[in-house]
């Protein structure tokens, strides 16, 4: 149980500034995913939080509690390491001890018999941990192996059992499932999510895999150059993105991003590419007038353009296309209309020759507009985020 | 073909080298089987004709070579276990700290490497007498620690760099403390690349000779090298008795690289990249 505060906390690592200032409130509970490419600044903040690395400037406070000068071992974390990080000569049982061996241990459900027994010994309650442990994570069958004689999948349990017999405050999973082939990722991150909503407890978890971000987030934190882009619920994440960094980043295929003008033509407000002209509907006319030549880009995301039309809202605009890949149940589209690229991601389960003509149809309510220049979203007036 | 060749002259390169590196061996141990007459004859014989342990009686009963051999464990062991622990202590500073002049003290440690232990050893003898501490065992266990200690700081150093970071963060998650990460997770995982050191350091101790002449006057104080030699030194040259003693002397030693050779080639192969 715990709330952690990160207030303006930076890193330089010689020059480099690798994080900028960061601020960041994460209540009791929650699952806060921080998401962000390679070189970010990710695991950097998690291993500042742990203790692991000092900090440049700021502060964190665990529970209230200004913990700068805690050890990792006195802050009462758990860590689960993108390699493991098991202790390659002790067995499994031995690695889930270890965290214990340094700890007073305690155990409410023991109390009873504390006072009959006077004491009971710490292995006693050691061992029973582990025990419970090892069943929650189904590594109970191998407590006498050593790491190496365990598959990746086993030891990414042991590793986040070592994490937990501590009962430590707060989680931290430093990319726990990169190592992961695709398939075991599927079922662990089910499994993370499953110990979270059992243990209760606040977890802060490091990716690069947005959809593992997506999966697992109570809300997620957009990093990028060691500045926090974005911090919401996945879906506000996903339905606006604040700026052209967490538009790209997040979604597959990426959302399409054209850079174009606001202009006005006989009093109605739109944008162009190519050749096409792209007018906002009447609804969206006010709220837009404001930009009027203003250079913008234009963000729309494949799944809100089709070939035919299902949209509420739509603009048309021609395109010819160049590259087909089907998955299966959708179609991705690359169309050209120009030199203007577009990838659309179409339900519809036909192949269309190469260089054929279409009408694409853009879903005129989801649509986002940036700033040129910083990159940031150009709100409608009067508009709030959760219009979007 | 061609390679059938190149593998031919490899083959043969090894074998002419071998039997340079093997038949002294060979000839030592042949002969310390022999009587005192059948190894001065001539023509020699290779095969021991009458197979005697008598060399090997002699060896332990007539001389002090039971002392000498006490005295040498003592001081190897000795050497290694001082060795060991500041080279640890050493090493895991190095590879885990920053601090002002840490590479020139990486640098610097290797200095008294590039001199010959001849030209250190007279005023090291010096030093030790002028701490009243000449002619005993401790100066001599000195001596041996300076002298290995470079190396196996470096060999250390390269062992504890070729681990990975995440086992100690790991460690001091669970609440260890940076000499209880040392002793729990960083030495088990080091463990055969201290094997590997210590022998190393054993075998040089026992090897020394330099030293050991200087330092050691008192004939019950003598290492093997030195006790050895004095046995040459002897008006007549007792061929058989320096043949059992040659044996005897190497047989720890070869036991030794056996052991570690492998881990020895791998460690000296990481210092070179990594440093």
């Amino acid at each position: 149980m715990a709330s952690i505060s990160i207030r303006n906390v930076s890193k330089f690592f010689g020059k480099v500034n690798v994080l900028k200032n960061i601020s960041l409130e994460i209540r009791d509970k929650e699952f806060v995913v921080m998401l962000g490419p390679s070189g970010c600044g990710k695991t950097t903040l998690l291993n500042i939080i742990a203790g692991l690395e000092p900090e440049t400037g700021g502060d964190i406070y665990i529970d209230g509690e200004n913990v700068n000068i805690l050890s990792p071992g006195e802050r009462d974390i758990g860590f689960v390491f993108q390699n493991y990080a098991l202790y390659p000569n002790k067995s499994v049982y031995d690695n889930l001890a270890f965290g214990l061996k340094f700890k007073k241990v305690t155990a409410p459900e023991f109390d009873e018999y504390r006072k009959e027994a006077k004491q009971i010994s710490k292995k006693i309650l050691v061992d029973q941990r582990i025990k419970d442990i090892s069943r929650i994570l189904q590594i109970n069958d191998y407590l006498d192996a050593r790491p190496g004689q365990l598959s990746g999948g086993q030891k990414q349990r042991v590793a986040i059992g070592r994490a937990m017999v501590r009962k430590p405050k707060l989680y931290l999973f430093d990319e726990p499932l990169s190592n992961l082939d695709a398939i075991l990722r599927v079922s662990m991150r089910e499994e993370i999510k499953e110990i979270h909503r059992k243990i209760e407890t606040t977890i802060i978890y490091v990716t690069h895999d947005q959809v593992e971000a997506m999966t697992l987030a109570n809300r997620i934190v957009v990093l990028n150059h060691g500045v926090i882009q974005q911090v919401g619920t996945p879906e506000e994440i996903y339905n606006s993105p604040a700026n052209v960094f967490v538009a790209s980043f997040v979604g597959n295929p990426p959302m399409n991003l054209i850079p174009t003008e606001i202009f006005q033509e006989k009093g109605r407000v739109c944008i162009s590419f190519n050749d096409e002209l792209i007018t906002f509907p009447a609804l969206l006319q006010d709220k837009f007038q404001h930009l009027a030549g203003k250079k913008v880009i234009f963000g729309i995301r494949p799944e809100d353009i089709a070939l035919n039309d299902c949209f509420s809202l739509d603009c048309k605009v021609n395109a010819e296309i160049r590259e087909q890949e089907f998955l299966g149940n959708t179609v991705l589209i690359h169309a050209r209309t120009g030199k203007v690229r577009l990838v659309v991601h179409s339900n519809e389960n036909r192949i269309l020759d190469r260089g054929t003509r279409v009408k694409l149809f853009l879903n005129m309510i989801k649509f986002h507009l940036y700033d040129v220049e910083s990159g940031k979203i150009f709100l409608p007036e009067g508009v709030n985020d959760e219009k979007y | 073909m061609n390679k059938k060749i190149s593998i031919f002259i490899i083959y043969s390169a090894v074998v002419v080298f071998l039997i340079f590196v093997i038949t002294p061996l060979l000839w030592m141990l042949l002969t310390s089987f022999k009587g005192a007459r059948e190894i001065i004859q001539y023509p020699p014989s290779i095969i021991p004709e009458a197979f005697t342990l008598k060399n090997y009686f002699r060896l332990f009963g007539d001389t002090n070579f039971i002392q000498y051999l006490k005295n040498s464990f003592g001081v190897a062991a000795s050497v290694v276990v001082i060795t060991d622990i500041a080279a640890i202590f050493g090493a895991y500073s190095l590879t885990r700290f920053h601090y002002f002049g840490r590479d020139i003290i990486v640098i610097s440690s290797l200095m008294g490497y590039m001199v010959a232990p001849i030209m250190i050893v007279i005023p090291f003898y010096l030093t030790m007498r002028f701490f009243g501490i000449g002619n005993t065992h401790i100066a001599l266990i000195l001596a041996h620690t300076a002298f290995c200690f470079p190396f196996a700081l470096w060999l250390m150093k390269s062992y504890f760099q070729d681990m990975p970071y995440e086992l100690e963060k790991a460690a001091r998650v669970d609440g260890a403390s940076h000499f209880q990460t040392l002793l729990h997770v960083v030495l088990p995982y080091a463990l055969p690349g201290v094997t590997s050191v210590s022998i190393f350091i054993f075998i040089l101790s026992w090897n020394d000779y330099v030293f050991a002449r200087i330092l050691i006057t008192s004939d019950f104080l003598k290492t093997i090298p030195v006790g050895v030699e004095d046995i040459y030194n002897s008006t007549v040259v007792d061929w058989g008795l320096l043949m059992a003693a040659g044996v005897i002397i190497t047989v720890p030693i070869l036991i030794g690289f056996i052991f570690i050779n492998k881990a020895l080639m791998r460690g000296l192969g990481y210092s070179g990249l990594k440093s």
